[in-house]
């Protein structure tokens, strides 16, 4: 037993130790995922029509109006027009304090379809904040 | 990603999962059984999102810390149960 007691203590100062560089440090992108991946993520889980996935990672304000529903036809024409879908790229434009901007590009088989997403920082993860105008 | 932030999560990994690895009492492969082995293949699974941020580092701390505690756990109360069948017997 003297094992999982110190497996224990472990898993609990290691864990200390990422809340204190999360929330004491201000980490935002090495403990957690940085916004370009938050972003990438987010946009996979639309790609492959995990609806219900994406609204987890929308920020608090956009949650409580988007629906599994409203995601699926706001990126249904930028969905259409890109084909199907082969890889999905994600760059950060810009951060700054607790917001940021990430490009996505969705690569598929007729064109490749950008849009920018914006970015907040919410119980210390990157949630998407704005959805885009898709062009 | 900047290759720095793939570096500061695989020491991060590295440490914790060296740390543990030498409390369960593993020190060679041939101690392992077929138990540990799935146990290894789970956690083996767990690295690379971590290294490609994919999930939050405690997400990983929790996850690998858990099946590390069931692993240790289930073979002291194995162990257990063996010593007390071999006090019977004798």
């Amino acid at each position: 037993m003297r094992g999982v007691f110190l497996i224990t203590l472990v898993v609990v100062v290691w864990l200390a130790g990422v809340w204190g560089a999360v929330a004491g440090g201000y980490d935002r992108g090495f403990l957690v995922p940085p916004p370009d991946l938050a972003a990438e993520n987010f946009t996979r889980q639309i790609t492959a029509g995990r609806n219900e996935l994406a609204l987890h990672l929308l920020a608090s304000s956009i949650a409580r109006t988007e629906t599994p529903g409203t995601l699926r036809n706001r990126f249904a024409p930028a969905l259409e027009r890109s084909g199907k879908v082969n890889r999905v790229e994600a760059e950060q434009v810009s951060m700054y304090q607790d917001r940021a901007v990430a490009r996505v590009e969705i690569i598929g088989d007729d064109r490749r379809v950008t849009f920018e997403l914006g970015l907040v920082r919410e119980s210390y993860l990157w949630k998407i904040e704005s959805l885009p105008a898709v062009r | 990603m900047s290759p720095l932030h793939i570096i500061v999560r695989v020491v991060f990994a590295y440490a914790f999962v060296f740390i543990l690895t030498r409390l369960s009492g593993h020190r060679t492969v041939k101690h392992a059984d077929a138990p540990t082995f799935v146990v290894a293949l789970i956690i083996g699974d767990m690295f690379d999102d971590l290294f490609w941020g994919e999930v939050p580092a405690a997400q990983f701390v929790v996850g690998v810390g858990t099946l590390f505690l069931l692993e240790v756990s289930m073979r002291a109360m194995s162990a257990d149960a063996a010593g007390r069948t071999w006090r019977r017997r004798r």
